[in-house]
């Protein structure tokens, strides 16, 4: 039995070696494939009975390390998040300005400031007056935009968690199916090592919305759990809900009930700031966003436009105005109710009385806003005066400014300083995950194919083939032999 | 760190980060020498650029100090120009007055009245000056033109004496007329407002002319003119001593007003030193800004030139190493 059991032990020898040269084979093909992790053939000695009898293939083997891949995927989380705040703090900071750019906020003030002045030191000419018009006019569009861009932010955020939100049910979904393929497979001890690469995929992507930590359970299946406790897979998956409201004004919040929140299985979950069970990654940072930047946005300039109202609207700066009317701006068509601060930035106007294009007339800025008639065309004492009502330092009746006194450039300087401080926080640390991700990824990727081994395995089987090859051939001739006896 | 094996990929991941790096210094750096600015002046502080963009605030407002510091400087010095032409009219003419008094023949008292309605317009004229398209002594009225025509005053002042008949009598009616509040003058020679144009030169300092044509020198050198200019009237014609005494009535005011007139003028000079002195102080200013300005956010060109020539070098190195590791796989060499 020995020839035989030589013969039958070339042919599991041949056997693993092709099998190899499969592998080798789907290893190089695969060099660039996104989420395929490197195979490995598992060889192990056959036994029958207490006797060697060749080699076994004992599978294919998945090389990927699950603790780097654990706290890339973390990492990733917190690069997608960090990357949706800075593109908000990017884009509301190029409305309330950097330094030396020409539309910044602050440059409207001080454009309005020189107006002023010029003005007051001719204020018989139609066109210096007009300039004060146009410059009042100027502040008055910025905060308007900056109003506008933010509730658009929100509004955009606000569309994005739904479509994430969707796409997160649907991945989830060919989650489950896939660990049901592979239960099938693991049962009838198939290899399933490509639905394994699909499902890293999934996973992977998963990560970037929500953080996830992945539990492996019985045959080749996992669950899914965010790091704040949330169970998002366990044989089913969770079902996760949002509806996204269509337009958003200042005062609609999550806490007045305007806004839609997240939830599991249909139990609230809370997200607020894009902390808590489900916080963390993208998902997260559009909460975030949504919630907690841009509303603080909103409050910032709403506070720079009451300054502003603040200034003007003052009977002993304009003995026209009676108290509690509005003066050189107006909260929409009327006066401001101090209650309804919230939005002030997107409803503030240059007052009707003072631009001819809605019927009023630029001797009002000289002469009073209320004014019935105009005074001597000489007299710029009301315009002076306005210039020192906005160079006056005075507490911002509202605002994250603190109560010290400024004048309004200064002011809005402290909005831009406080916006671009933060916007540079959050910009270190999306620095910093963002290089903790590469790192990560590399060690990750480190483990992938290497083409240089694969080569030289393949170099092995051939020998490895030949050589069992040649066993074969040689038992042939020695069965030849005895039979030809 | 695996020991048999380094997958491609990573060794791929790597330079295509270093590169996309490199790449992006390389704009950035590109345009901060093109500009001669940082691209993002906030990182050079803690991220707090309330500083910097109040020191954009503050050179704007210089810019418009500047011109009005201009303005300013153009107005006064007008207004000190017509000054002086009223003072050239009126400091000979009361010495050379007082000289002709006791020697009056009717002949010469008549040129000299003559002579000095010339001067009464030639004043009135001089004050009714503009600049700019705005009067100078009008007060805030400035698109008044602040004194009547020289012949409809003498007009009102020659209605105001008729019936007068002795020198004291016509001086007393046109003292009354120019100084009485509610007088002759202020409702009808006077056409200005009250005040007088003032400049904004800097937060919460005015300049300005500080006086108008209805001011006490004003109205002085006015009645002089006035009292001498009606020496020929109706009321005292043929008589020789009570011209004479109107005369050096009018020669004793004229000299008063000279005095008042050096006085005003010197206020002006005042004024106008001080407009120039505000001008040198911030023209100083902007430069101390711009210097500050600069140190914030300005790129050093040679800083600038050094590191892109090292970001370039640097991404040459790469790119050969690049082409090198791309050749040095077993396959090529199994071929």
């Amino acid at each position: 039995m020995s020839i035989t059991g030589a013969l039958s032990n070339a042919l599991t020898g041949l056997t693993a070696a092709s099998r190899g040269i499969e592998v080798v084979s789907s290893n190089v093909a695969n060099a660039r494939t996104e989420g395929y992790a490197r195979r490995e053939l598992m060889l192990s000695s056959q036994t029958l009975g207490s006797q060697g009898a060749g080699v076994r293939v004992v599978g294919v083997q998945r090389i990927v390390d699950q603790g780097v891949l654990a706290d890339l995927r973390l990492a990733d989380g917190a690069v997608a998040g960090g990357d949706a705040r800075q593109a908000f703090q990017t884009r509301v900071g190029a409305l309330i300005g950097a330094p030396g750019e020409a539309g910044s906020l602050s440059a409207r003030i001080a454009d309005l400031q020189a107006a002023l002045v010029e003005a007051s030191n001719g204020p018989s000419s139609q066109a210096r007056l007009e300039g004060v018009a146009r410059a009042a006019g100027q502040i008055v569009t910025g905060l308007n935009t900056a109003s506008q861009e933010i509730q658009a932010a929100r509004i955009q955020a606000d569309d994005e968690i739904g479509a994430v939100v969707e796409q997160l049910n649907q991945d989830l979904a060919r989650v489950r199916d896939l660990n049901v393929e592979i239960r099938k497979l693991d049962g009838a001890g198939r290899d399933y090592s490509a639905l394994r690469d699909q499902r890293q995929i999934l996973i992977d992507q998963i990560a970037t919305v929500v953080p996830v930590r992945e539990i492996p359970r019985d045959g080749g299946m996992v669950a899914l759990v965010t790091p704040g406790g949330a169970l998002l897979l366990d044989g089913q998956p969770a079902r996760i809900g949002f509806a996204p409201v269509g337009v958003i004004t200042p005062d609609m919040t999550l806490a007045s009930g305007a806004l839609s929140g997240l939830t599991v299985n249909d139990r609230p979950v809370d997200i607020a700031v894009g902390k808590g069970a489900m916080g963390g990654g993208r998902l997260g940072a559009l909460f975030d966003i949504r919630d907690g930047l841009a509303p603080q946005a909103q409050g910032m300039i709403d506070a720079l436009a009451r300054d502003l109202y603040d200034r003007f609207a003052d009977p002993a700066l304009d003995p026209t105005i009676a108290p509690g009317q509005p003066g050189l701006f107006t909260d929409g068509p009327g006066a401001l109710v101090p209650a309804d601060e919230l939005g002030l930035a997107g409803r503030l106007r240059l007052n009707a009385a003072l631009d001819p294009s809605q019927g009023g007339a630029l001797w009002r800025l000289r002469a009073g806003v209320y004014a019935a008639g105009p005074n001597a065309p000489g007299d710029g004492s009301l315009l002076a005066a306005m210039t020192d009502a906005l160079d006056a330092a005075r507490s911002p009746a509202s605002g994250p400014f603190g109560g010290t006194a400024r004048s309004a450039g200064a002011l809005s300087d402290q909005a831009a300083g406080l916006w671009s401080s933060r916007t540079q926080g959050i910009e270190k640390s999306l620095t910093f995950s963002a290089s903790r991700a590469d790192t990560l990824r590399q060690l990750h990727l480190q483990d992938g194919v290497d083409t240089d081994r694969e080569m030289q395995q393949l170099m092995a089987l051939e020998q490895a083939y030949a050589a069992n090859a040649r066993v074969v051939s040689t038992v042939d001739e020695l069965m030849k032999t005895l039979l030809g006896l | 760190m695996s020991l048999t094996s380094i997958g491609d990929q990573s060794q791929l991941f790597l330079t295509r980060r270093q590169t996309t790096s490199l790449r992006g210094d390389l704009t950035r750096l590109s345009q901060e020498l093109a500009s001669g600015k940082l691209v993002n002046p906030a990182t050079r502080t803690t991220g707090d650029t309330a500083h910097l963009i109040g020191i954009g605030r503050s050179l704007t407002a210089l810019t418009a100090y500047r011109t009005a510091n201009a303005e300013a400087a153009h107005f006064t010095a007008g207004a000190q120009t017509a000054l002086g032409g009223v003072q050239d009219l009126v400091s000979r003419l009361g010495p050379a007055l007082a000289a002709l008094a006791p020697t009056a023949t009717a002949q010469s008292t008549a040129n000299a009245a003559q002579d000095a309605r010339g001067r009464f317009a030639s004043v009135v004229g001089t004050l009714n000056l503009q600049v700019g398209g705005r009067s100078v002594f009008a007060g805030i009225a400035s698109d008044q033109v602040p004194l009547a025509s020289a012949e409809a005053i003498l007009t009102a002042l020659q209605s105001a004496i008729a019936g007068q008949t002795d020198a004291a009598g016509i001086a007393t009616a046109i003292d009354d007329w120019f100084s009485a509040p509610g007088g002759g003058f202020e409702t009808l020679a006077y056409q200005g407002g009250p005040g007088a144009p003032t400049f904004r030169l800097a937060a919460g300092e005015d300049a300005g002319v500080g006086t108008n044509a209805s001011a006490p020198e004003v109205r002085a050198v006015l009645k002089g003119l006035a009292l001498a200019a009606l020496a020929d009237a109706p009321g005292l014609a043929g008589n020789l001593p009570e011209q004479s005494a109107l005369l050096s009535q009018a020669s004793t005011t004229l000299i008063a007003a000279d005095t008042g007139l050096t006085a005003l003028r010197a206020t002006l000079g005042t004024t106008e030193a001080r407009i120039e002195t505000m001008g040198v102080r911030q023209t100083a200013e902007r430069t101390a800004l711009e210097l500050a300005e600069a140190r914030f956010s300005a790129a050093d060109p040679y800083e600038t030139a050094s590191a892109f020539q090292e970001v370039s070098t640097q991404l040459e190195t790469l790119y050969a190493v690049t082409a090198r590791l791309s050749r040095l796989n077993l396959a090529e060499y199994l071929r």
